[in-house]
């Protein structure tokens, strides 16, 4: 009795206790914002869909914020979680937790990867290069990280550089092929920066090497168009540019319809299409964050931290509620603790409801069985029997119960 | 050549600084100083609120809401300002109709509302505005580019404008209008007019977009894109439509800002379109009033990978004083600014990044602009008038705003600028959404100060309170043969080591207008070697051994060069 008032108090005051209460409430907060904003259809401003995806996404950040908290090491959930801030369009948010993750992956490729590449489209060109320079350290394979960097320095505006970490990798080992390369790029990349350096000759070398791989790069092109231009030969500028011309019109062309098919969908279903993307980020998140939860609450389980296991699988619980593995692993803990019963027998209960299996019938067979409700264990057994015939485990049990042997 | 020297009402300040710094012979030596803009709007008395006449529809004309025009009016040798304003659109209702209103510069950044007076209060739907004396009689004339027609008001020269649109022929149909611009384009002696336009509204077709869910500005590129319009100056008060004729016609597109300046130095004027997500154009004149577009070929169209982005505002000048004027151009969110380099034989280079011209600019939506020498240090710094878009940002975007800070760059004399905006005083922590910007000298003291036109709100306007010791000239140019304005002539300054350029333009910016004298900071050079004017048309006029700190008004023909 003293060691559960003790546990009891720990629950209290325990800091993954306050996580869990916070997670509560703001939970609470959500359910009073779902009926507040039911409530509120007289709001003009605010349509059925900006409300729909305003509740989502505020579960979705409390989740975010709570799974990043108790799992900082998980890459997967870095992952998610970087996604969804990256549809909210909070850069800096998605890049912590992605950084936050690296400390404890610090060779992950990815990580360095997805945090380069957010850097880069939010305008954190030096905080890119040095994460693309990371991965290219991690996995020095991944050459096309040359072209992302080189990339970057041009957006930076320097092309010395951009230029230099190309020509490494072009001149590397001459005749060597590198397959990982993405050849066309590089050489337009540092035709590009030759044209910037003002070393027109060059330029055009490397333009006219990324045309002859790719005839169909229009930017290719455009710079060689106005590489031409400045080595005094307009007929060729010319020649190019209209090449460029034609292309581009082709690809407008395509563009226009693709965007006549799809124009009036989009204006018309802005709010779905950001709750179908909101949507599959908190299917992602949540399993996952789920099966961390599940791994950890057996783990504690398996400890005897029993205290801290209910608390992680009311977690769990929380942000999947779908999913009926949490439900049955949660009546067992309180199975194997002989505590909180009737509570169990609700856990099993709900599992059976959301996935009517062998294992979760069979969990709450022996729960009823526990809960001295024999009639009712040996109905459910049969069910589980039943869906799984040549399962001995569940005819043993069944046996067991009818031949009245202690529970 | 009369001489207008006006004392600066700093002087004792200047020239307490001047004893405190060391000076060293380099003109560059006074240049670290930061420039400081001090908020006097309050001060100002003026009261004009902007209204973009919304109701909840986000009609795109809406959002692109104005620009300002800085000129003397009424020809008392200080800058008064025009704020264009926003008329009712469908649905929307208002008790009066909002106007757009002239302010008189009474001098010590204090200004009285003469609109009334003025007959300057048109109720249109302001978007563009420009200035020049069209009719050569001496006094300067006002076009506004509507949403809806426009109007060409012509000054009668007692501080009164009356309509003359009818008359001119400039009313351009029913277009959403943009920048506009004065310019000689045939070197003829009158000033003709461009006409940008956005795009082809109407309400019928109108259809906002939808973000997240919430109803928001649709961007250009779901309208069609009309063609601008060129009317020619016919010497008798009238203009002629010449779009088709003269080339300008043949190219639809989303025009904002424009300029007009002769970038090839060829001796005519060359006009650039900043158009919104999509190429600009830059039409090269080929000295007849013809033109051809060069853009693509010049490498302005696009940044400098070749990447199309939504050109808002430009203006030109020659930032690396090379003799070469060079452009830059405001965009969207998540677009830097462009400084296009004029590397000469009519080619420019994109050197933003390694300018550091677009430092500060990623984050922000930016219209206007201008180059601008604030702390008169010899060379060109530049102003970026900045504010979101979407009046609703905030409901779908957690990391951007609406209202937003502008900024400023500091030319570091090596043509690289840096940007200063913390450092620059309390005038630059306003934030709200701005769009045009205008630079003039309101106090006659000698440096740039700065007007910005505010979307939905009222104006700022920002005194310069720059330290330093700086010496300036401005040039108010006199055309006799040329326009009367001296639209389009060029002016090189030569001091010791210190040689600079710059071209009198109407209309420029974020479809404003601003900068009818020209200013040229000296550094520590108190006294011009020499001056050189270049008319349209071949005159040049040539003054020599002139003194610092001074405006001077040089009249066409009356300092021949020998």
């Amino acid at each position: 009795m003293n060691t559960h008032s003790n546990h009891l108090q720990q629950f209290s005051q325990g800091p993954l206790e306050k996580r869990l209460c916070r997670f509560i409430i703001a939970f609470l907060a959500i359910a009073a914002f779902c009926i507040s904003t039911s409530l509120a259809a007289t709001e003009p401003e605010i349509t059925p869909g900006q409300q729909a995806n305003s509740i989502i996404e505020k579960q979705l950040s409390v989740i975010a914020e709570e799974v990043l908290q108790d799992f900082p090491q998980d890459i997967q959930l870095a992952k998610f979680a970087a996604e969804f801030y990256n549809q909210c369009e909070r850069p800096d948010a998605a890049v912590a937790a992605l950084e936050q993750a690296l400390k404890y992956n610090p060779e992950s490729y990815e990580l360095c990867n997805r945090i380069a590449k957010t850097s880069f489209a939010n305008g954190s060109y030096d905080k890119a290069i040095t994460y693309w320079r990371k991965a290219l350290a991690i996995s020095p394979e991944k050459l096309d990280l040359n072209n992302n960097i080189a990339e970057t320095y041009m957006a930076l505006g320097k092309y010395a550089e951009a230029v230099t970490q190309l020509e490494k990798i072009i001149k590397k080992e001459k005749g060597e092929v590198f397959p990982a390369l993405d050849y066309s790029k590089s050489y337009f990349l540092l035709g590009q920066g030759y044209l910037q350096l003002r070393q027109y000759e060059k330029a055009k070398e490397y333009l006219e090497k990324a045309l002859v791989i790719t005839p169909e790069h229009r930017m290719g092109h455009y710079q060689l168009s106005k590489t031409y231009m400045r080595l005094k030969n307009p007929e060729k500028a010319k020649e190019h540019m209209e090449l460029y011309t034609k292309q581009k019109a082709e690809t407008a062309e395509r563009k226009e319809a693709w965007a006549k098919k799809r124009k009036t969908a989009v204006i018309n279903n802005t709010a779905d299409a950001d709750r179908k993307v909101f949507s599959r980020t908190l299917t992602r998140l949540s399993a996952r964050g789920s099966r961390l939860y599940l791994v950890s609450g057996k783990s504690q389980s398996s400890q005897e931290l029993f205290n801290k296991a209910e608390t992680t699988f009311q977690k769990a619980i929380a942000i999947d509620a779908g999913q009926s593995v949490l439900y049955r692993q949660f009546a067992l803990l309180y199975v194997m603790t002989n505590r909180k019963l009737d509570r169990a027998q609700g856990l099993a209960k709900k599992a059976v409801e959301l996935e009517p299996s062998a294992q979760n019938y069979l969990m709450l067979g022996r729960i009823y069985y526990q809960n001295s409700d024999r009639a009712n264990a040996l109905i459910t057994i049969e069910k589980a029997i039943a869906l799984e015939p040549g399962n001995p485990l569940y005819r043993r049990t069944y046996n067991k119960i009818k031949k009245g042997a202690d529970k | 050549m009369m001489i207008r020297a006006f004392f600066n009402k700093s002087l004792l300040r200047f020239g307490i600084i001047a004893g405190l710094i060391c000076i060293s012979s380099s003109p560059m030596a006074l240049a670290k100083e930061s420039i400081t803009f001090t908020d006097v709007t309050k001060e100002t008395g003026i009261t004009f609120k902007h209204t973009d006449g919304s109701s909840g529809e986000f009609y795109i004309v809406e959002a692109v809401a104005a620009g300002l025009a800085l000129f003397d009016y009424d020809n008392d040798g200080d800058i008064d300002i025009y704020f264009l304003n926003g008329s009712p659109l469908k649905g929307t209702k208002s008790k009066t109709a909002p106007k757009n209103a002239l302010y008189r510069n009474d001098g010590n950044f204090k200004f009285t509302d003469v609109t009334e007076q003025s007959g300057l209060g048109d109720t249109g739907f302001g978007l563009g505005v420009t200035v020049g004396d069209y009719d050569n009689d001496g006094d300067v004339d006002v076009y506004l580019n509507n949403h809806g027609p426009n109007v060409l008001y012509s000054n009668n020269g007692d501080g009164t404008f009356t309509d003359v649109t009818k008359k001119a022929g400039v009313g351009d149909g029913d277009h959403v209008g943009a920048g506009t611009c004065f310019l000689d384009i045939d070197n003829d002696g009158d000033l003709d007019l461009y006409v940008a336009r956005y795009v082809v509204f109407s309400y019928d077709k109108h259809k906002a977009i939808k973000i997240r869910d919430y109803l928001a500005y649709q961007g250009p590129n779901f309208y069609a894109l009309p063609p601008d319009g060129l009317y020619r100056n016919n010497g008798d008060g009238s203009f002629t439509d010449i779009s088709e004729s003269s080339g300008i016609g043949e190219y639809n597109g989303s025009g904002m800002g424009i300029i007009c300046a002769d970038y090839d130095n060829d001796g005519d004027t060359d006009i650039f379109v900043a158009n919104d997500n999509m190429e600009n154009y830059l039409f090269q004149n080929d000295g007849s009033g013809k033109f051809e577009e060069v853009g693509l070929m010049a490498g302005v169209a696009y940044n400098f990978n070749g990447k199309q982005f939504a050109s808002m505002g430009v203006d030109c000048g020659d930032y690396d004083n090379d003799g070469l004027l060079d452009f830059y151009v405001t965009s969207y969110v998540k677009q830097s600014t462009s400084l296009y380099k004029n590397i000469d034989d009519g080619l420019f280079e994109d050197v933003t990044s390694s300018a550091g011209a677009g430092d500060g600019t990623f984050a922000s939506m930016t219209w206007g602009t201008g180059f601008a020498d604030f702390d008169n240090d010899g060379d060109k710094d530049i102003f970026i008038a900045t504010g979101h878009l979407q009046t609703n940002v905030e409901k779908f975007s957690e990391h951007m705003v609406y209202n937003t800070r502008n900024e400023v760059l500091m030319n570091t004399g090596d043509g690289k600028f840096v940007n200063i905006t913390e450092k620059a005083g309390g005038g630059l922590k306003v934030e709200l959404s701005s769009r045009g910007a205008g630079f003039d000298d309101l106090d006659n003291d000698g440096d740039i100060d700065v007007v910005i036109l505010n979307t939905k709100s009222g104006p700022t306007i920002l005194r310069n309170d720059t330290n330093n010791s700086n010496h300036w000239v401005q040039i108010h140019l006199k055309g006799t043969k040329s326009n009367r304005d001296g639209v389009g002539a060029r002016v090189k300054v030569v001091t010791k080591d210190l040689s600079q350029i710059d071209e009198v333009h109407s209309g420029r910016g974020y479809q404003g207008h601003h900068g009818s004298r020209l200013y040229f900071g000296l550094g520590e050079h108190k006294k011009i070697d020499r001056i050189e004017i270049r008319w349209l048309g071949g005159g040049v006029d040539v003054l020599k051994d002139v003194k610092a700190d001074q405006l001077i008004t040089i009249t066409e023909g009356e300092n021949p060069e020998k």
